[in-house]
């Protein structure tokens, strides 16, 4: 009798065993903010990556089209599963040093995403995989020229760049009749809207940090055919005939403090919250602002419409046209083929082939790197806006992909905050900041055996 | 007898012993890092590669950079009104708190709600108050009251000072409740029979409070120094340094050196450089004490 | 509670006054920019850019649902009471014996020493992060609680000896010597003398310990790299928006959320603390 009972209780628990685990093996496919694909699956990817690309992002459309995308890749990969390593929002050199560092013990993800001016840094310390055999000439062809700079290497493709943003100039077009075009336009315009209507002229986040190269040298230094690294990543850019060039930066934006277009607020500006509870309080007439921002200025300000429209960024001469362009890549850092491959298939059907990046641009609120998707995709081909985004991405440019960018940026930063600030003049500032580059280079170049 | 006893006790057992624990904890978990700073800083390492030589670059490019006396000043500043502040409103709190009038214990509860702020969260939040936006109440206050909006991180002078009163905001709980516990300690028998010989408020604070209170003060001070020298955190979330630099202390120096231009090397040196400095204003406070205990 | 309010005097002189004005003044220093966070998390980005008051016009909920939804504030929270509570008795399992040792014995280099073991606390955290990674990983001890702990012991121990050091060194030691006459081992005159005597100055200690485990970032950054182990002081961040994101008051959110339990561990350590020294410490 006891046996009896034992059998049967033995057999009772195989079957709900048995059940359990086909329930287990319906539902083990899943998308969670730490895992995508089948949780039982025994070949696990890990990757690094943005929580705006996971399903913690704050906006529900981005939530909405990762469910989606991510499902329908773990789907058509049953056997794979990648456990998400989210990277802190805002901390990207803390994020960037901890993933070299993870690198060099053999501890990193297997693939990446990468802030594109950090780039330069993983392709020179030899971390990153090429990924050629893994998309086709007509993918890579359809990218804007200047990611190809960071993108790729000795014409070997290292680096899926999955969206992008301009700088614009933003301007109250019911106070303003001409938009500014060069930098007295600029000035004027700002020092008008002051005098007639009691508001803030200019704003720009030109405080220490990445914006104060980002949003405020490169773009006019570019402009003006300038130059930051030479042969071998040497700094240039205070040298030769670049340096008259960013003397003429430097001078630019002391004249905005010194003719009173912009307060003194924006020596402390790093990021743009602050502008935008300007723009919201009607309180300001030109800012400097991304892309992004159309969508932001018609959440916070009535009528923006009628208010707000962007120009391309103001330069020194009027028929000069440069922009600075941001965004995220995603870099394959295992040596294990089968890996890298399903590695590449995540990225493309997520965001680097045509379609994917037409969805996730649309649900993301992202600019596009490749020009097929604004030619032909009706979301951007058919928006007068886009196509002026689209038109701006003809005059881009990319930060350049070189370990030695982010000193170079800081010292910058630095050298712009001095003459801001009055501590020296632009010619000293460009001066000394081309000596501090040359010094960071040769010590980096000895390390570069 | 007993004192006999008790000279014996001092002198005999296995001392070792009994710090044993801690000496393997640093030694096994802590020790290495540490030495490797201090070989880092003779190579010219750089943060993701593994490969690098031996030389004297690191300390050559330290020494010889101009910004270094301007990062050494800002340090000093920064540190010591840190220091006097913290020490001197932490002081002057714990003896408030001990009257213990109405709303003594919402002052300790206050001062240890600062305290228990991450340095990050720190900086977030005096960069929300300094603001000159909408959400600046310092100088929405300060035009309520006519003045015109101060551009608080705009200027060098101005932003250091911001820096400092963050800092001392923070750190001043931990002075205070680190006197307020001695306070504590101190025998009410002391201030009666002083009272009895006729001694004012003030003469006894200078002839038993301070006395009392001085081996607290002493691990205060070199615990705060410590600290100070050490905060990179509040500043980088409040001016990232700027403008121009006028609020890089070393610490932040050093953070930049490493995360922002990777250079291990060069970081190592700043870090040793710190412990000097650290060093240095133990040994001077110590010495003081010594002194005029004399 | 009532016998807690009895006990304040009430104002009765000038002096008195001037005084709890003075309270005033600390509470509006220390406790004001607080409340003007809380009133930043109660704001939608509407009201955060029209005219700042302190009490929100229309105060929302919105940005406390945020931080709940899209970032996991309570397994940080849980996470960063676990390191404090393993720190605090790592560090006092350590701390205690080794303060011992230099309260009662005599040695050579004894005040040498105590500086030696202080330089460990003084070197750059910043800096160390780099090598302890590199370290950690050699050693397998990566997104290992118990790596971190012992870090934290070893960043904290320095400090915590000093202190209770000098907190034994208050407790007279004819108390050790009647104990020895009576046959007390070393180990039990440190457990059933020196420790019950200085309870106040422990729970100071614990005090101190548990703020700097519970503030600590870059370390637990680096050697720490899954969100859900993450303790508050990193997770906070995960509120930030990223650079396009008008964020102040989720951080605003965060910030308060990720500081409550740390306020009410010590407000509870508060109490214990001050009742005990109260309660009659040996000294007096």
């Amino acid at each position: 009798m006891a046996k009896k009972m034992l059998v049967s209780v033995v057999m009772l628990l195989c079957l709900v065993s048995v059940v359990f685990a086909q329930a287990e093996k319906e539902d083990a496919i899943v998308v969670t903010e730490d895992y995508v694909g089948n949780v039982n699956a025994e070949k696990v990817l890990t990757v690094a990556i943005n929580r705006d690309d996971t399903i913690r992002s704050p906006y529900e459309s981005r939530v909405a089209y990762i469910e989606e995308a991510a499902m329908k890749w773990a789907e058509a990969h049953p056997e794979w599963g990648i456990e998400l390593k989210v990277l802190t929002p805002g901390q990207i050199s803390q994020d960037m040093a901890r993933l070299l560092t993870e690198a060099e013990q053999g501890v990193a993800p297997d693939f990446i995403h990468l802030d594109s001016f950090w780039v330069g840094n993983f392709l020179d310390a030899g971390l990153l995989q090429p990924i050629d055999p893994y998309i086709t000439q007509a993918d890579k062809d359809a990218f804007f020229d200047w990611t190809k700079g960071v993108t790729m290497r000795d014409g070997k493709q290292y680096a899926i760049w999955g969206e992008t943003d301009a700088r614009l100039l933003y301007y109250r077009k019911d106070l303003i009749d001409t938009p500014p075009r060069t930098w007295d336009d600029l000035i004027e315009a700002a020092l008008m809207v002051q005098d007639k209507y009691g508001i803030k002229g200019f704003l720009t986040p030109a405080g220490q940090s990445e914006s104060a190269s980002n949003e405020n040298t490169w773009a006019y230094f570019w402009a003006q055919g300038g130059e930051i690294f030479g042969e071998n990543s040497r700094p240039v850019l205070g040298e030769g005939e670049n340096r008259q060039k960013l003397i003429n930066v430097y001078a630019f934006m002391k004249r905005l403090i010194d003719t009173g277009a912009s307060p003194k607020d924006i020596i402390s500006m790093t990021g743009f919250d602050p502008i935008m509870s300007e723009v919201r309080a009607d309180n300001v007439g030109l800012i400097i602002q991304g892309t992004w921002a159309v969508s932001q200025i018609n959440d916070i300000v009535e009528d923006a419409d009628e208010k707000w429209d962007f120009v391309p960024y103001p330069q020194m001469d009027a028929d000069t046209y440069a922009n600075s362009n941001g965004g995220w890549t995603w870099a394959v850092l295992t040596e294990d083929k089968e890996k890298q491959e399903v590695a590449m298939s995540y990225i493309m059907s997520m965001v680097g082939s045509k379609d994917a990046m037409a969805a996730r641009a649309k649900a993301f609120n992202y600019i596009p790197t490749r020009s097929d998707v604004f030619e032909s995709d009706s979301y951007f081909s058919d928006d007068p806006i886009q196509q002026r985004f689209f038109e701006e991405l003809k005059n881009g440019h990319a930060r350049p992909a070189s370990s030695l960018y982010p000193t170079i940026s800081g010292l910058n930063a630095r050298m712009m905050g001095e003459v801001l600030i009055g501590n020296k003049t632009p010619a000293e500032a460009v001066d000394e900041l081309q000596r501090l580059a040359l010094v960071e280079w040769e010590e980096w170049l000895g390390t570069q055996n | 007898m007993l004192l006999q006893k008790r000279a014996t006790l001092d002198r005999q057992g296995k001392w070792w012993v009994w710090v044993l624990p801690l000496l393997l904890i640093l030694g096994l978990f802590y020790l290495y890092p540490i030495l490797s700073i201090f070989r880092l800083s003779f190579t010219d390492s750089r943060v993701g590669n593994p490969n690098f030589s031996y030389t004297l670059s690191s300390y050559k490019a330290v020494l010889t950079d101009v910004t270094l006396w301007r990062v050494l000043k800002v340090t000093l500043i920064f540190s010591l009104s840190s220091v006097f502040f913290q020490l001197f409103l932490g002081l002057i709190t714990a003896l408030l708190i001990k009257k213990d009038l109405f709303g003594a214990g919402l002052v300790k509860l206050s001062m240890v709600f600062a305290w228990v702020v991450p340095g990050i969260i720190t900086g977030i939040m005096w960069q929300m108050i300094y603001s000159s936006n909408s959400w600046g109440i310092l100088n929405y206050v300060i035009q309520k009251l006519g003045f015109s909006a101060v551009p608080f991180l705009s200027d060098p002078v101005l932003a250091l000072t911001a820096a400092i009163i963050a800092n001392v905001w923070r750190g001043t709980g931990f002075s205070g409740i680190m006197q307020y516990a001695a306070l504590c300690a101190i025998p009410n028998e002391l201030y009666e029979s002083a009272k009895i010989d006729g001694a004012s408020a003030w003469q006894s604070f200078w002839a038993i409070t301070l006395p009392q209170l001085k081996p607290m003060l002493m691990i205060n001070v070199v615990l705060i120094t410590i600290y100070s020298f050490n905060t990179y955190d509040s500043i980088y979330a409040l001016t990232r340094g700027g403008p121009g630099g006028s609020t890089t202390v070393i610490s932040l120096q050093a953070y930049e050196s490493v995360f922002s231009y990777l250079q291990l090397g060069r970081g190592s040196v700043y870090a040793i450089f710190m412990t000097l400095l650290s060093v240095v204003f133990t040994l001077i406070y110590i010495r003081l004490l010594d002194s005029e205990e004399k | 509670m009532k016998l807690q309010v009895s006990k304040y005097k009430t104002a009765r002189t000038a002096k008195d006054t001037g005084v709890i004005f003075l309270y005033f003044l600390m509470i509006v220093f220390f406790l004001g920019p607080i409340l003007w966070i809380l009133s930043i998390a109660f704001k939608s980005p509407q009201e955060l850019f029209s005219t700042p008051t302190l009490i929100p016009r229309n105060p929302t909920l919105e940005n406390f649902k945020y931080v709940f939804t899209r970032t996991r504030m309570p397994v940080y929270i849980w996470n960063s009471i676990r390191l404090v509570i393993y720190t605090v008795l790592g560090t006092l399992a350590v701390a205690i014996p080794a303060a011992f040792a230099f309260s009662r014995f005599k040695f050579k280099h004894k005040s040498g020493m105590l500086l030696l073991i202080l330089l460990f606390q003084m070197i750059s955290a910043v800096v160390i992060s780099i090598p302890l990674f590199r370290y950690y990983s050699q050693l397998n001890l990566l997104n290992n609680y118990f790596g971190l702990v012992m870090v934290y012991v070893a960043i904290q121990t320095p400090f915590a000896t000093y202190l209770m050091k000098g907190v034994f060194d208050g407790v007279p030691k004819d108390l050790d010597e009647s104990a020895f006459i009576d046959g007390a081992t070393r180990f039990q005159v440190l457990t059933r003398i020196i420790i019950p005597v200085s309870r106040s100055g422990i729970s100071s200690a614990i005090i101190f310990i548990s703020i700097n485990a519970w503030s600590q970032f870059i370390i637990p950054f680096f050697l720490i790299n899954k969100d859900k182990m993450y303790p508050v002081a990193v997770g906070i961040l995960m509120a930030q928006g990223s650079f396009q994101d008008i964020s102040i008051q989720y951080v605003a959110a965060a910030a308060i959320i990720g500081l409550l339990p740390a306020v009410l561990i010590v407000l509870f350590l508060q109490k214990f603390i001050v009742s005990a020294l109260l309660a009659g410490s040996i000294k007096g």
